[in-house]
C-alpha cells in the first residue's frame, strides 16, 4: 500500500484582477508519497509557486481540498493550522530577500522554535540552533553573523535550517537553487537529498530547471497555465514524454555534452494570458498539432501505470 | 600562418579601487578571437566575465575602476589609443553588446523602432527616415512584425524584448558581438527560440561572438571555442572538443561534475568544495588551489599557460608532475 502524506484534490486559486479572473491554479490533483519528492515543473507564470503557497495556506485556495496526512487543512481554523504547519515548511527561492537582514543567523533559525514555544530555556535553544547549523553545514563561527555577510549558498543553508527547526515531515522547496551558481547549487541539492534520507522528508520541489528536477524527483508533474498537462515517474517522463508541451520543454534543454544531436522542437509564441482563459486546451495556441478537438480542454487520463497526460492526441488509441 | 584576428587582447588587468580594498576583477587576461568564430566565456558569479566584456567596450567606470592593458586590438584598430569621441563611433558599430536583462536594457520612453533607428542613424550616413525603415527590417529579421516598431518596450514580453535588444546590437552589422548571458532571464522554450535566432543571424552576417554564460549547455550549442574563467583569468581554453571531451583544468572538471546529468539521474553530484575566493584577497598563485583536490605546494607559485595542443591551453602547474591527470575521463 502506498503511504500518501499529501493529497491535493481539484485545487483552484483564482485572483481577481481589473481585467477579469486570473486562473493561477485551475483544478489540479497531486499526491506526494512519504519520503519521496514530487517535482513541479513549468515556466514562469504557470502557477507553480501559487500551488506551493496554497498548499501551506499562505494563500487561501478558491476551491478544492488539501489533505495532509488525511486531514483537510483547508477546513482548519488558525489554531489548528498553526499545529499542522509545524509539519509543513517552505524553503524560498531567493536567499537574499527571505532572511530578515536585522537578525543574526542564530536569531533567524531560533525564531520558529521560540514562536512555537518548542523549547523554553535559552541554553536548550542555543544547543538546538547549534545542532541545526551543523546539520546543514554552517560553521559554528557564523552563529552571530548577519545574512548580508554571507554568500548565497550559506544563506540558502540558513533558510533550510530554519525550515528544519520544526522537524517537519513535509517541505515545499520553491526554486531553492535557481539563484545559486552551479557549484553551489550541487552542494545544496546534495544537502537536501541527505536530509531527506536522514529525516524521511517528503518534498514538493518547484523548479523551472528540468535537469535539476530530473536529478532530484521521484515523480514529476508538468504545469502549463494553471493546469497539470503531464504527470509521471521521473524516468518515464524523460524517456517517454507524451504531451507536446513536455516534448518541447525537454528538447529545449541545452545539454552540456558534444555530439548529442537531438531534434529541437521549437514551439511558437509565448505563454498566453491566464486571465479568463477560454475553454479550449490551454496549450492550443502554441501547439504544433492543434486541431478541432482541442477546443475543449482535455482531461488528465492515465495512459500507462502512473503516467497521466492531458492531451487529445494521446490516450486510448 | 597568421591568424585572422577580430580581437586580440594581451594582459588585461581591471581592478576596482574601493574603500574596502582593491577588487581584482580581471588579472592579466589574454584573449584572441578569429574572424567569424564564436567563443563561450564560462564561469561563475564573480569570475570577471562581465567586467571583461565591459572593458572590451572600454565601459569600465573610472574611478573606481582602473583598466590596464598591454594590447587591445579590434580588427587591427588600437582600442586603447581612442578618445571618448572616437570610441562612441566604434561602439554599436564595430563592437556591440547584448545585455543580460532585456527589461532594463531598453529605454521605456522611446518606441522600439526609434531605439533601433537611433543606432543606425548615429553610425551610418543615412537620413532618419531611412534609418527607421531599416529598423523595421531589423525587427522583422528577429521575428517581430514590422508594424510593432511604434510600440513601447512595456508592450513586449521578455523574449520579445530580448529580440529587440538583439536587433539593436546587430543593426550596424558589428564585427564583434558580445552577448552577456542573453537568455538567463528567459524561460527555456523562449531561450531555445532566442538561441536559434542568434545562431542563424550569426551565420548570415559572419559576426564573431563572445558568449558570456554560466551554462555549459548553451556553449555546446552555439560556440566553436570555450574559455573557462576563474577569479579574473582564463584557466582553460580550447575548442569545444578540447574542453568538453579532453578536460584538463581541475576547475573545469568541477564545473562538469556539478551539473546534473540528464541521462543518468542516479549519478551523485560532486560539487566543488568551498567558495569563490574574495576578489579583494585572492590566494597566492593559482586562485583555485584552496578548493582544488589535486593541490600541492607548487600551486602557490605564479601560474603560466601551458599548451596542450595548438588549440588547447590550461593554466595549471600540476601538469609539471609526471603522469598527472584529472579523474574525469577523456571521451
Amino acid at each position: 500500500m502506498s503511504d500518501t502524506i499529501l493529497e491535493i484534490k481539484n485545487l483552484k486559486k483564482y485572483f481577481k484582477t481589473k481585467r477579469g479572473m486570473l486562473h493561477a491554479v485551475d483544478g489540479i490533483n497531486l499526491t506526494v508519497e512519504r519520503g519521496k519528492t514530487l517535482g513541479l515543473v513549468g515556466e514562469s507564470g504557470c502557477g507553480k509557486s501559487t500551488v506551493g503557497r496554497t498548499i501551506l495556506r499562505l494563500i487561501e485556495p478558491t476551491e478544492g481540498e488539501i489533505l495532509f496526512e488525511g486531514k483537510d487543512i483547508t477546513k482548519l481554523n488558525r489554531r489548528q493550522l498553526k499545529l499542522v504547519r509545524k509539519d509543513m515548511q517552505l524553503i524560498f527561492q531567493d536567499p537574499y530577500s527571505s532572511l530578515d537582514p536585522r537578525k543574526t543567523v542564530s536569531q533567524i533559525i531560533s525564531e520558529p522554535i521560540i514562536a512555537n514555544k518548542i523549547l523554553k530555556s535559552s541554553q536548550d535553544i542555543h544547543n538546538r540552533v547549534a545542532e541545526l547549523m551543523s546539520t546543514v553545514g554552517l560553521a559554528a563561527r557564523l552563529f552571530n553573523t548577519y545574512p548580508h555577510e554571507l554568500d548565497g549558498g550559506r544563506r540558502q543553508r540558513i533558510g533550510i535550517a530554519r525550515a528544519l527547526a520544526m522537524e517537519p515531515k513535509f517541505i515545499v522547496c520553491d526554486e531553492p537553487v535557481s539563484a545559486l551558481d552551479v557549484s553551489i547549487q550541487a552542494q545544496i541539492l546534495n544537502l537536501l537529498k541527505e536530509l531527506q534520507a536522514e529525516f524521511k522528508l517528503s518534498y514538493i520541489f518547484i523548479t523551472h530547471d528540468l535537469s535539476v528536477v530530473n536529478h532530484f524527483s521521484d515523480d514529476i508533474a508538468v504545469m502549463y497555465l494553471g493546469k497539470i498537462v503531464e504527470k509521471a515517474p521521473a524516468e518515464e517522463l524523460f524517456a517517454n514524454p507524451l504531451h507536446p508541451y513536455t516534448q518541447a520543454l525537454l528538447s529545449a534543454i541545452p545539454i552540456p555534452e558534444l555530439g548529442v544531436k537531438k531534434e529541437r522542437i521549437l514551439i511558437k509564441g509565448e505563454i498566453t494570458s491566464p486571465i479568463n482563459p477560454p475553454s479550449e486546451c490551454r496549450f492550443k495556441k502554441r501547439c504544433n498539432y492543434a486541431h478541432d478537438k482541442c477546443d475543449v480542454h482535455p482531461e488528465l487520463v492515465e495512459v500507462s501505470t502512473g503516467h497521466f497526460v492531458a492531451c487529445h492526441l494521446v490516450g486510448k488509441q | 600562418m597568421k591568424k585572422d584576428l577580430v580581437l586580440n587582447v594581451k594582459n588585461l588587468v581591471v581592478r576596482y579601487e574601493t574603500e574596502d580594498g582593491i577588487v581584482k576583477a580581471v588579472n592579466g587576461l589574454n584573449l584572441e578571437i578569429e574572424r567569424g568564430k564564436a567563443i563561450g566565456l564560462v564561469g561563475e558569479t564573480g569570475a570577471g566575465k562581465t567586467t571583461t566584456a565591459l572593458s572590451l567596450l572600454r565601459l569600465i567606470p573610472e574611478p573606481p575602476g582602473v583598466e590596464e592593458c598591454g594590447l587591445m586590438e579590434l580588427d587591427g584598430l588600437d582600442m586603447l589609443s581612442l578618445t571618448p569621441k572616437e570610441l562612441e563611433k566604434v561602439r554599436g558599430k564595430d563592437i556591440s553588446m547584448i545585455f543580460q536583462d532585456p527589461m532594463t536594457a531598453l529605454n521605456p520612453v522611446f518606441t522600439v523602432g526609434d531605439q533601433i533607428a537611433e543606432s543606425i542613424h548615429l553610425h551610418e550616413d543615412v537620413s532618419y527616415t531611412e534609418a527607421q525603415r531599416r529598423a523595421i527590417d531589423m525587427l522583422e529579421l528577429v521575428g517581430i512584425p514590422g508594424e510593432r516598431a511604434s510600440d513601447y518596450p512595456h508592450q513586449f514580453s521578455g523574449g520579445m524584448k530580448q529580440r529587440v535588444v538583439i536587433a539593436i546590437a546587430l543593426a550596424c552589422r558589428p564585427k564583434l558581438l558580445i552577448a552577456d548571458e542573453p537568455t538567463t532571464a528567459l524561460d527555456v522554450t523562449i531561450q531555445a527560440q532566442v538561441l536559434e535566432l542568434m545562431k542563424n543571424l550569426r551565420k548570415k552576417y559572419q559576426t564573431s561572438l563572445i558568449m558570456i554564460t554560466h551554462d555549459l549547455g548553451i556553449v555546446a550549442e552555439i560556440c566553436d571555442e570555450v574559455a573557462v574563467m576563474y577569479a579574473g583569468n582564463i584557466v582553460e581554453k580550447g575548442t569545444l572538443e578540447d574542453v568538453f571531451n579532453r578536460t584538463k583544468h581541475p576547475y573545469t572538471e568541477g564545473l562538469f561534475n556539478s551539473i546534473p546529468n540528464i541521462y543518468d539521474r542516479k549519478a551523485m553530484l560532486t560539487p566543488i568544495k568551498g567558495l569563490m575566493p574574495d576578489p579583494t584577497n585572492l590566494p597566492e598563485g593559482c586562485p583555485f588551489h584552496p578548493r582544488c583536490p589535486y593541490m600541492d605546494e607548487d600551486c602557490k607559485k605564479p601560474q603560466t599557460d601551458r599548451a596542450i595542443s595548438d588549440t588547447h591551453f590550461v593554466r595549471c602547474s600540476a601538469y609539471d608532475r609526471p603522469g598527472f591527470h584529472i579523474n574525469r575521463k577523456e571521451k
